[in-house]
């Protein structure tokens, strides 16, 4: 009997009890058609009655005079002019700051190796005297320790035995061979390319 | 002597106005105290949140606008702080403590202690049954049961429709009958 009604009829009930019943009559009609209905609005009334009793806490008497010293003793809201007056330097200072703080004098940029120095110093050889040139030059003046273009393919041959490959026994030895030595060399890394060159300028 | 509206009162403690403010907590102080301790349980906790209550209207007055009731927006802080109180009690794992703890004295039924321990036994069961609600079913219970407020101005604070402030609180209420029909405290 005590879980009958649906949750309609306890919407019902409650509203009646408070109320605001949107058709009084026809609960009244109902209520006396169904006694278990007008059971459950008995004790709905009753627990209503109970919850009433209950006691209830009071805030102590001094209660609103501490609420008010703490709310006042807080700092109010600075109004709109003063609170700019205020903000706008504090803003800039804070703005300064950070600009010094985050401030590096710009760096000079350290010089970038030159990609092409290596097609430069074979332009060198490649305007390297021949053979004959070299001749008259020794029987002019013999030059000691001397790189010569033997030399120089001995050279070329230590310094691509590991990743270049291929250049061992290739012919670079006159200026007339500088454009295959520049292929050569396309297949070798920057740096080795590099220290090639180098090494060619200090034997040149 | 006609009553200073609230409104006015707010106006005047916006600015800097502490008398005001303070006619203004006296009016509400009661109400919002027996609020917080249904909602949470217990009286020394239900003080301090009724406190915040106040100090968080007072942060707000100079945003608050006179819309809505001022009733109804002081009770919708006080329940998002006893929300929040719970949701952290829970957090925590405190539990609530004895339900009549820090409450009055049942008003006196006469000098029959029988009659006397039976409603505090009474008032005991159902403090316990509404500790038990889920949060939504208790403070539309809390607000139309002891703060006596209407369907419409629940529903601003609880922030949903009528429709659902009725269910709501014809399911705490059956839950309560239960409850008590279980202790054989109903006719």
């Amino acid at each position: 009997m005590k879980n009958e009604l649906g949750e309609n009829d306890l919407e019902l009930l409650s509203a009646c009890l408070d109320g605001v019943c949107e058709d009084p009559a026809a609960l009244r009609a109902r209520l006396n058609a169904e006694p278990e209905l007008a059971l459950r609005l008995r004790q709905l009334q009753a627990v209503r009655a109970r919850l009433a009793a209950i006691p209830a806490p009071n805030p102590p008497a001094d209660f609103a005079a501490r609420v008010t010293r703490r709310a006042f003793a807080r700092k109010l809201p600075v109004p709109g002019a003063t609170f700019w007056m205020y903000a706008l330097p504090a803003a800039v200072a804070v703005l300064l700051v950070v600009a010094v703080a985050t401030h590096r004098p710009p760096k000079q940029e350290a010089a970038a190796p030159d990609p092409d120095a290596w097609r430069i110093a074979l332009n060198a050889v490649a305007e390297s005297p021949d053979a004959e040139t070299m001749a008259e030059w020794i029987d002019e003046e013999p030059i000691q320790d001397e790189t010569s273009p033997g030399d120089l393919v001995g050279t070329l041959a230590d310094l691509s035995a590991g990743e270049a490959g291929g250049l061992e026994g290739a012919d670079i030895g006159g200026p007339e061979s500088s454009a295959s030595l520049i292929d050569m060399m396309d297949q070798m890394n920057d740096v080795d390319a590099a220290v090639l060159a180098m090494r060619l300028k200090s034997g040149a | 002597m006609q009553e200073v509206d609230d409104w006015i009162l707010a106006a005047r403690a916006r600015n800097g106005d502490q008398a005001a403010f303070t006619a203004l907590v006296r009016r509400y102080e009661r109400p919002i105290m027996h609020f917080c301790a249904r909602m949470i349980g217990n009286a020394s906790d239900a003080e301090d949140v009724a406190q915040e209550c106040f100090l968080a209207l007072h942060r707000s007055l100079g945003r608050i606008e006179p819309r809505a009731q001022f009733s109804t927006l002081l009770f919708g802080i006080a329940r998002n702080l006893t929300l929040n109180h719970l949701r952290d009690g829970r957090r925590r794992g405190r539990h609530m403590s004895s339900p009549m703890e820090g409450l009055e004295k049942e008003p006196s039924t006469g000098d029959q202690p029988d009659r006397r321990a039976q409603a505090a036994e009474i008032g005991t069961v159902l403090i316990e049954a509404i500790n038990g609600l889920a949060p939504e079913h208790r403070e539309v219970l809390v607000l139309r049961e002891l703060s006596q407020l209407d369907y419409e101005a629940i529903a601003q604070i609880v922030g949903c429709p009528i429709g659902t402030v009725r269910s709501r609180l014809a399911r705490a209420r059956e839950a309560l009958r239960v409850r008590l029909t279980e202790q054989d405290m109903l006719p």
